[in-house]
């Protein structure tokens, strides 16, 4: 089973959110779709969820519109809430009937999952006596509990402590393992690169770049390097400088420089200025120990893709 | 998807929404006081006579009167030879004769409190009595034993027995009212039932249309409304809630008319000679019928309206703003309806007895109150449903934008776009 979203297009009023949004997600692998505030990602995961349609392209499911097919779909959504005032039971039961549970599978779903989550004796307790992290954890067995085929998760760790971010991962490898497709949605880089595959990068409503993350990390130019010299009496930067008073044609090949832990952090304009910067370097008789070309980070890939306004 | 899982969604939201209301603890709260209330109110003449079986209060020795409860008589006439008459038949007061020089003084004196009337018989057929303020019915009670008083002194006068005066005065009531209208709408006594039965059908549709709006509201508040629009269609969601609210009203309603009825019941034989009560609980049983009908018509007209303008508030404080509108046309119909009570029969009350949010309450007054053809209201009913299905359509699109629309609250022009656009 593969999700194929092809040239989606909305817009509310005058507004058009999305401008031809198209991406894959297959079984198994977990696809990251990121974008900054009012990329469209919210819109674009509420067409997945046919909670509206689009104006025009199409989501489909094995090459067949998703409308059509009867798929579960679990959903963790950005904004998160449920009935404060309810017991934690009466909540999930209702929900997961309204997924397409009947009331005893419902039951038996709802008491599995808050076990698996540590949460068992919370079963009969108001969701508003819970803290924010559990209330997290409410919601993410809540998108699980009916066996979705498709698992949507929008900002999933924000409330979540490492002890329950490691649970979270451990969760979604396991339904990425069962085969299930997994849409994968946060602003926390470090998390994404851990849990997914790939990525579609969204900037005003159209995918930017998209692919497998380590296909993309080797595509994206390699710019930065990573120097350290043998002599640790100096800032690394600050032998860097004298350097440039020998060389100046080397500091022209240099954006910035940053001191990093033992050494410093060196981005150059141009990938290609890497073997002219080494070249200079050791004609300046530089006491080198590392020069390390560093693999561009998703950070770094996303900011460049969608930080046009920074 | 067939057509039982279609509707499984809605009947699971149904549910979910009833079996919320029976177990808030506030709806319980409610139901269980109004119960007890209406418990005590008509058992209250058993608790008096219990009471007093108890000897807590001896009702065969009343209070003796005081001072302030002096009724000073100037009799000019001579009606009065003796003022016995007048203490046996108000024993609560001390009746105590005076002058006409003293008038000034005595009406102060009254003024002041200090006693209760002065009664001044002037001529056989004028008599003033003069009291602080009009405060019980002792001034027709007066009259109408003074007058028959007077009759009879002036017959006596001339001559006759106190048989033939008797048997004059008897055959004076000439008039005796039969009517032929529907039974239990003959008299103004159906005036009672007709006002507490409208008045509970205006509370129970306000009150349960406003639970419907804070629900919705509230829902989008706390942000469940994103699970919710992701789990099912909206439009399960609004039928749903917009019927468990109905049917917990509706249970509401069924359980105060089954305490009205059950503790009536048991107390009847103490009601018995209050008209205005016993007219309440001898109402013609398809009035219980007609209650239910209109409380379902009048409540899904407005819930519908209610569940939309609830998608519209992103808050809980919101509410009160956004249902408005809705509120100002409940309370239009229910005054219509009031002044339509004390003139059934009009023509125009029988107009807006088909005008749709009108309607509701004004052909249960009419209904109540007169003889409705069958024709005009199976019209009026086919009227609402219409209304009912316009509203439902109108209020399933309002609600689908609403529920994903945080913020300020749209204005009508944006709104009438955004139903265009969704339209499309």
């Amino acid at each position: 089973m593969i999700l194929t979203v092809t040239d989606l297009r909305k817009s509310f009023g005058p507004t058009e959110v999305l401008k031809g949004v198209s991406f894959a997600v297959e079984p198994g692998l977990a696809l990251g779709l990121l974008g900054r505030n009012g990329a469209g990602k919210t819109t674009t995961i509420r067409i997945i969820m046919q909670v509206f349609p689009p104006d025009s392209g199409q989501v489909l499911l094995d090459g067949r519109p998703i409308c059509e097919r009867s798929i579960r779909i679990g959903y963790l959504p950005e904004e998160k809430g449920l009935y404060p005032k309810q017991t934690i039971r009466d909540q999930l039961v209702y929900l997961a009937c309204l997924r397409g549970l009947d009331k005893t599978g419902a039951k038996k779903a709802v008491t599995g999952w808050l076990e698996r989550m540590g949460l068992a004796d919370t079963l009969d307790k108001k969701l508003e006596t819970l803290s924010k992290g559990n209330q997290q954890k409410i919601q993410l067995a809540l998108a699980l509990l009916h066996d979705p085929d498709l698992i949507i998760l929008d900002e999933p760790f924000s409330g979540l402590d490492p002890v329950n971010a490691q649970l979270l991962k451990t969760i979604v490898k396991e339904q990425a393992g069962l085969g299930k497709i997994i849409l994968f949605s946060s602003h926390q880089m470090n998390y994404v690169e851990q849990f997914c595959d790939s990525v579609a990068i969204l900037h005003q409503g159209q995918i930017q770049v998209s692919g497998r993350i380590g296909e993309l990390k080797r595509q994206y130019p390699r710019r930065s390097l990573q120097l350290r010299f043998h002599d640790h009496s100096l800032p690394a930067d600050e032998q860097l400088r004298r350097i440039w008073r020998q060389v100046p044609r080397a500091a022209d090949l240099v954006r910035s420089v940053a001191s990093a832990q033992d050494g410093c952090r060196v981005e150059l304009h141009r990938e290609s200025d890497r073997s002219v910067l080494f070249a200079a370097l050791a004609a300046a008789g530089a006491d080198l120990e590392q020069f390390l070309v560093v693999e561009p980070t998703l950070e770094e890939i996303f900011v460049d893709k969608a930080g046009d306004a920074l | 998807m067939s057509r039982i899982s279609r509707f499984r969604p809605f009947r699971v939201v149904l549910a979910f929404e009833y079996l919320s209301y029976l177990r808030n603890k506030v709806y319980i709260g409610i139901t269980v006081a109004m119960i007890v209330l209406i418990g005590i109110g008509l058992s209250l003449p058993a608790i008096i006579a219990g009471v007093r079986a108890l000897g807590l209060a001896d009702p065969q020795t009343p209070a003796q009167p005081g001072s302030k409860d002096t009724v000073h008589v100037i009799d000019e006439t001579g009606l009065m030879a003796d003022l016995d008459a007048l203490r046996q038949q108000w024993p609560q007061f001390l009746f105590a004769p005076a002058e006409r020089a003293e008038l000034d003084h005595l009406k102060q004196t009254v003024h002041e409190g200090e006693a209760r009337a002065v009664l001044v018989l002037e001529t056989p057929s004028r008599a003033t009595l003069i009291e602080r303020r009009s405060q019980d019915s002792l001034p027709a009670e007066l009259s109408d034993w003074l007058t028959a008083r007077s009759r009879i002194s002036q017959l006596t006068a001339l001559g006759l027995d106190e048989d033939t005066i008797g048997q004059i005065l008897a055959e004076s009531e000439l008039i005796w009212v039969e009517t032929v209208a529907e039974q239990g709408k003959a008299t103004q006594q159906t005036y009672f039932y007709t006002y507490l039965l409208m008045f509970l059908l205006y509370i129970t549709v306000m009150m349960y249309g406003q639970l419907l709006a804070s629900s919705v509201a509230s829902e989008k508040s706390n942000r469940a409304m994103e699970m919710l629009i992701t789990s099912t269609r909206p439009l399960n969601l609004m039928f749903g809630k917009v019927l468990g609210s109905g049917l917990a009203g509706l249970t509401q309603i069924g359980l105060f008319l089954l305490a009205a009825a059950g503790f009536y019941a048991l107390n009847r034989a103490h009601w018995a000679g209050i008209a205005f009560i016993q007219s309440v609980f001898d109402m013609p049983p398809a009035i219980i019928g007609y209650t239910v009908l209109f409380y379902l018509l009048g409540y899904f007209m407005y819930a519908f309206l209610y569940g939309a303008l609830g998608s519209l508030a992103s808050r809980s404080e919101d509410i009160n703003t956004s249902i408005m509108p809705v509120i100002l046309v409940i309370m239009a119909a229910m005054f219509i309806s009031i002044f339509g009570m004390l003139a059934p029969e009009a023509t125009w009350l029988a107009v807006f007895s088909y005008v749709p949010f009108v309607a509701p309450m004004a052909m249960f007054v009419r209904i109540c109150m007169t003889d409705v053809p069958g024709w005009s209201i199976a019209l009026s009913v086919a009227l609402m449903l219409l209304t009912i299905y316009a509203t439902g359509s109108l209020s399933s699109r309002i609600y689908r934008l609403g529920v994903l629309m945080y913020g300020k609250p749209p204005r009508l022009a944006d709104l009438v776009r955004l139903m265009r656009q969704a339209g499309r």
